[in-house]
Formats: structure tokens, C-alpha cells, sequence
């Protein structure tokens, strides 16, 4: 583990060798960080989490306990993934994030900057989902969806579809 | 020089003498600090970064950051922000991408308000308001004075006029005109910004053209060549409706009501799987 000097990082962390910690991150006791991660300043991990290899943490972004990330993801700045949320493999999540508490999300997603994703969503691979929208709880995004910016998503979403406008409506031809 | 002691500064950073570094702030190495910049505190500055002369940077904003763009691999690209900008909590500033041009750029006296989010390749001109949570996607070009109010969203390679000013919660999808009031979802053209133009020291004779520019082109049938040509007609004789028709007429020219689309690199031919087209931030 490379850690910055200001670093705390919690004596019962599990950390893999070549994981590069910057400076005032504050990792928690029963955190596992697999090899190739990099977290950038302030980033806060609470434990326990599990964290798979290769993913990149941008500057200020927080993990609630028991939160769940696969590998080579990236998160950007201030994102933050709330306790019990599960994470896959190589998303992207924009600046200002926020997915809630036991909230999953598949792979191979694209979620714009300050998206929410409320409370239970679950969202299914290769969705993309622009900027400044908001999915209320417990929605379901069928995989390779694409959700338009600021679009309130108050019902599920269908595979493939692609959702625009205020009230969110199913646009004809989907996201192809 | 004040730097707090719990202030990370990377060797190789340059940071001039009158130049202010808060608590916990994280300075990268190739970064320069002009004279009597303040960064409060927690600030992160990465990359190869400048700020030029009295800025204010405020808690927990990243600048010079990576671009969050798929054809981003790691070029030493840049940021350059001028002087006497005010850049509040929170806010993000990528650097540029080799395809975009290389460079995010601001300019002088900007207002960056809570949150909001410059991407790569921007560029910021002086005198411009950006609200909170103001999200601009890659390659955007915001014009002088422009006012962007809060949780605006524009489209990547959008431009924004001078003098315009874009309604709350609106989604600038193409290229916002000058002295023009935009609100909606799609951006809507809905009059012109008066009490803007007036605090500009705008003539009023100039304003009430821009007015008659405004019923012309979007509240009338003409077709917009010939709408844009009966403009020119009444008001040619004042730079500001000039402005407006140049304007117009390079947007036409772009590609989805979009000037900058030029900039838009091809695809490689030789990737298959095309990658996807742009961040979508």
C-alpha cells in the first residue's frame, strides 16, 4: 500500500501492495482494496466495504459501510455510494453522484454528473444515464437503457428504451 | 507566501509569494498560483493547471482534474483559469483532451457558483455567472456576460451566447443566442434579456431592435434565411443585432444547431466497436 503521509488508514484494512492512497483519505476498519485501485485526497471508505482492482476514486468521494464496488470503475468527484450498495464492474460515474442505500448497479454503465439513484434501484448493464436526472426508489432500468438529462424517472424503465422529457416519457426507437 | 502546514504541495509547483494555500489543500506538482490566489481550504489543484491573479477557489473544488471522456489516455493537456475569479464550493474543472484541443480554459471574473461542473476542453470567456449545479458537458463555449441560472445542463459543443441568459433547469440542447432569455427543456427562445442588456449599458434604441429581431425570427413564419435577412435589413446599423445574425447564421452552418460540431473528432475507421460518442457528464 503506497499511502499518503496524512493518510489514516485503519490497522485492520486489508489493502492490497500497489493500492495508492492520497493524501487525508480516511479508510475504515474491514475494508478490502484489491490491487491497481487509486484513491484520490479525501476519499473516505467505511468499513467494512469491499473493493475490487483496478478502480479509480477521484477527490472526495465517500463509501458507506457495507458498500460493495467490482473492478475498474471510476468514480469521480464527491460521488458517493451509500451502505449496502452494490457496484459491478467498469462503470463510470460522473462528479456529485449519488447512489443510495442497497442500490445495484450491473456493469458497463455511464452515469452522468449528479445523477441520483435513489433508495433499492436496480440498474442493469450497459445503461447510460445523463446528468441532473433523478430516479425516485426502487426503480428498475432494463439494460441499455439511455435516460436524457434531468429526466424524473418515476417508473421502471424498459430494456433498451430511451427516456426523455418532464413527465419522463419512452421516446419511439429506443436508445439505439 | 501562506501555506498551511497541513497543506499538501507537491515539488515542482509554483505558487507566487502573496498566493494563499488553506488547510488540507492538495497541490500537484506541474500546478502555477498566481499572486494573491486564495485557495480557503480542502481545495484539490491537479495537473498541468494555472491560475492567474486574485482568484477565490472555496472548499472541496477539483480543478485540472481528468477529463471524463472515453478518448482521454492520459495526455498532459492542460487548464488555464485567468484572473479575479470567484470559484465556490465544490465546483469541477477537467483539463482539456488531446482531440479537443488540449486545453479547458476560463477566463476573468467568473462567477463558478456551488457545484457546478466545467468539462474538458471548455471555454469560459470573461464576466460569465454560472449558478449552482450548473453542468456544462466537453467542448462548450460560454461568451462573455452570459448568465447561466441554477441546474442548467448544455449539450456537449453547444455554444452560449454573449449576453444571454438561460432560465433555471434548462437544457441547452444547441446553441444558445446572444442577448436572448432561454428556458425549457429544449431551450426554448423566449425574448429578449432586457434588464441584462440595460445594466450592460446596452442603447435602448439598440435593445428595442433586438426586440423587433426577436418577434422576426421567432415569433413570425418567415423561414430563417429570409427572417434573418429582413433583420439585417432594420437592423444592421447596430453591432449588437449584427452580432445576432453572425451568430445565427454560424449555428446554421454547424451540424444539429451546433457551431463547434466541427470540432467533433471522426471516429478511427480502424476500431471496431465504434467507441460512444461523447461523455455525457
Amino acid at each position: 500500500m503506497k499511502a499518503h503521509a496524512t493518510a489514516l488508514v485503519d490497522p485492520a484494512a486489508d489493502i492490497a501492495d500497489d493500492v495508492e492512497i492520497g493524501p487525508f483519505c480516511v479508510i475504515g476498519a474491514g475494508v478490502r482494496i484489491l490491487s491497481g485501485c487509486r484513491l484520490g485526497p479525501r476519499v473516505w471508505v467505511a468499513g467494512p466495504a469491499a473493493i475490487g482492482r483496478d478502480n479509480l476514486l477521484h477527490a472526495n468521494v465517500s463509501m458507506d459501510r457495507s458498500a460493495e464496488l467490482g473492478d475498474g470503475n471510476v468514480l469521480r468527484e464527491s460521488t458517493h455510494v451509500a451502505s449496502g450498495a452494490k457496484i459491478g464492474s467498469r462503470n463510470r460515474l460522473g462528479t456529485w453522484v449519488t447512489i443510495g442505500a442497497s442500490a445495484t448497479v450491473a456493469d458497463d454503465t455511464h452515469l452522468g454528473g449528479f445523477v441520483v439513484v435513489a433508495d433499492n434501484c436496480r440498474i442493469e448493464s450497459r445503461t447510460r444515464i445523463e446528468g441532473q436526472t433523478v430516479l425516485e426508489p426502487g426503480m428498475k432500468v432494463g439494460a441499455g437503457a439511455r435516460i436524457r438529462s434531468q429526466v424524473p424517472v418515476i417508473g421502471d424503465v424498459d430494456p433498451s428504451a430511451l427516456l426523455d422529457g418532464n413527465p419522463a416519457e419512452a421516446q419511439a426507437g429506443g436508445a439505439a | 507566501m501562506a501555506i498551511h502546514p497541513s497543506a499538501v504541495i507537491e515539488p515542482g509547483a509554483r505558487i507566487h509569494a502573496s498566493a494563499e494555500i488553506g488547510p488540507f489543500c492538495v497541490v500537484g506538482p506541474k500546478v502555477s498560483i498566481g499572486p494573491g490566489t486564495k485557495l480557503i481550504q480542502s481545495v484539490t489543484v491537479v495537473g498541468r493547471t494555472s491560475l492567474g491573479a486574485r482568484n477565490v477557489v472555496h472548499p472541496f473544488c477539483v480543478i485540472g482534474g481528468d477529463p471524463q471522456d472515453l478518448k482521454f489516455k492520459g495526455e498532459d493537456s492542460t487548464t488555464s483559469i485567468g484572473d479575479e475569479n470567484v470559484i465556490r464550493e465544490g465546483v469541477t474543472i477537467n483539463k482539456g483532451t488531446l482531440a479537443g484541443g488540449g486545453q479547458t480554459v476560463i477566463g476573468n471574473r467568473n462567477m463558478l457558483m456551488a457545484l457546478a461542473h466545467v468539462a474538458h476542453d471548455c471555454l469560459i470567456e470573461d464576466n460569465c455567472i454560472l449558478a449552482n449545479a450548473c453542468l456544462l458537458a466537453g467542448h462548450v463555449r460560454v461568451e462573455s456576460f452570459a448568465i447561466l441560472s441554477g441546474w442548467v445542463v448544455v449539450h456537449h459543443f453547444a455554444t452560449v451566447g454573449q449576453n444571454a441568459f438561460i432560465g433555471g433547469a434548462s437544457r441547452v440542447n444547441q446553441d444558445a443566442p446572444p442577448y436572448m432569455i432561454l428556458q425549457g427543456m429544449s431551450g426554448e427562445v423566449r425574448g429578449v434579456n432586457s434588464i441584462g442588456l440595460k445594466r450592460r449599458g446596452i442603447k435602448p434604441e439598440a435593445i428595442n431592435c433586438l426586440k423587433e429581431a426577436y418577434r422576426i425570427i421567432w415569433r413570425s413564419a418567415l423561414p430563417k434565411p429570409e427572417a434573418l435577412a429582413e433583420v439585417e435589413k432594420i437592423g444592421g446599423s447596430y453591432p449588437e443585432v449584427r452580432t445576432l445574425i453572425e451568430f445565427l447564421r454560424a449555428s446554421d452552418q454547424g451540424h444539429m444547431g451546433r457551431r463547434r460540431e466541427h470540432r467533433r473528432p471522426a471516429p478511427a475507421p480502424s476500431t471496431p466497436p465504434p467507441e460512444p460518442e461523447d461523455d455525457i457528464e
